[in-house]
């Protein structure tokens, strides 16, 4: 039984560790006064969006794919449809507005019917478009810069630059730093500039593009 | 299949059943055609979204096989073709294959300068329809690899009577979506220096 003390010791100074570090982000404090703050519900493509166009660069493995992104709100749902600079069509996907029904492939292009590639695409967008409900008991607040926010919502952090715009979505793991998986910039637009999506060696970037009736 | 098209200004396209003039006539502009240069607009219809997405830049062919395709907005990309080699500068950053050992490239090039050369009847890629209305002649193409065919259902070519000049370009896909290209201000045969189709390394 002795022989098993100090991996019990071990065991449980880890898992207190672990336990700590997941209620605590560095930089960052719980709110003593949720009143002083209202994150309300945060949204990266606003209720007021209707399509963007996003030059596009694809990196899975050593693979590179460029081309042109539209994002359109469409009747009850968000399109997705990237397509190469010479009109060659990559994948269309389909996210309805309701969150039960599954995201719709109408099209992706045999070399990128892959199920990790599809499942990423759908996930990704997912936290892009489907967003959570916060209370405030969820918010933390920056320690030095009050209008900095971080939203804990299950296994994902949601890191605001100024209180409701979302900068970054992170990926909270146990015992390893957070993953930051996707990457944003806004300006005053409904939609963000950029988008960054990565995975390590598949990673998705879109920056916006000004073109003649993408404003909304 | 019916063998009359809509064409779009109610212009009918009848389809050509002895092919033998359209051939000749391919045969001697593709003979006669040295260079080519000229502006085009592509138009990337997108049924479902009810989005089209416009392109414009500069086409450049020379004899025998290189070509330059360069997009100038809204995004900056542009294929060469020239000397064995296909070229892909993207945000400045050049990216060079050697046409005969990457299949894919190998295929684009062989398409592109199929079309150029009206070199499609006989071709084994391709399944060839020929149709023609007042001013203009229209080859149908369907691939016959699985692979391209499963990206796109036909390629149209759009031809000026007159000239034997290719005016359009249409891709259709799998679906209703579609692509147009659509070729203006061609000048045919003018002085095309080679360095047009060198890309520089900065």
């Amino acid at each position: 039984m002795h022989y098993f003390k100090p991996i019990f010791i071990l065991t449980l100074t880890i898992l207190t560790v672990a336990i700590l570090s997941s209620c605590s982000v560095e930089g960052y404090k719980t709110v003593s006064n949720s009143n002083n703050i209202n994150i309300g519900e945060i949204q990266i493509f606003d209720d007021n969006f209707e399509k963007a166009l996003y030059k596009t660069d694809i990196v899975i493995y050593s693979n590179n794919l460029t081309g042109i992104t539209v994002i359109k709100k469409v009747d009850s749902s968000i399109r997705v449809v990237s397509i190469s600079e010479m009109g060659m069509k990559y994948f269309d996907f389909e996210f309805p507005n309701n969150q039960q029904y599954e995201p719709i492939i109408h099209y992706i292009m045999e070399p990128l019917n892959k199920k990790l590639l599809i499942n990423m695409i759908k996930k990704d967008f997912g936290l892009l478009f489907y967003l959570p409900k916060i209370n405030n008991s969820q918010v933390m607040v920056g320690v030095e810069d009050k209008s900095k926010a971080l939203i804990k919502h299950n296994k994902l952090m949601y890191l605001s630059d100024s209180i409701g715009v979302i900068s970054q979505i992170k990926k909270h793991r146990v015992l390893l730093p957070n993953s930051t998986i996707i990457t944003l910039s806004k300006s005053n637009q409904p939609y963000p500039d950029t988008i960054n999506i990565n995975h390590g060696k598949i990673s998705l970037n879109f920056v916006k593009l000004k073109q003649k009736g993408y404003g909304k | 299949m019916s063998s009359i098209i809509l064409h779009a200004q109610n212009d009918e396209y009848i389809e050509i059943t002895k092919i033998d003039n359209i051939k000749s006539k391919l045969a001697t502009h593709a003979a006669s055609t040295v260079s080519i240069e000229s502006a085009f607009i592509q138009e990337k219809h997108l049924w479902m979204l009810d989005e089209v997405l416009i392109s414009e830049g500069e086409f450049l062919f020379k004899k025998e096989n290189s070509v330059r395709w360069q997009y100038n907005t809204p995004i900056q990309y542009t294929i060469v073709i020239h000397n064995g080699l296909f070229t892909i500068v993207n945000n400045n950053k050049i990216s060079e294959f050697n046409i005969d050992s990457n299949p894919m490239f190998r295929e684009i090039n062989s398409m592109i300068v199929t079309a150029i050369r009206g070199d499609f009847i006989n071709n084994k890629d391709f399944e060839a329809k020929f149709f023609e209305n007042t001013e203009n002649y229209l080859a149908k193409l369907v691939p016959t690899n699985n692979q391209v065919s499963s990206m796109l259902e036909t390629i149209e070519l759009y031809f000026d009577k007159q000239n034997m000049q290719v005016i359009k370009v249409v891709f259709s896909e799998p679906g209703d979506d579609f692509t147009l290209i659509t070729f203006q201000n061609k000048k045919i045969n003018s002085e095309l220096p080679d360095d047009r189709f060198i890309v520089e390394k900065k």
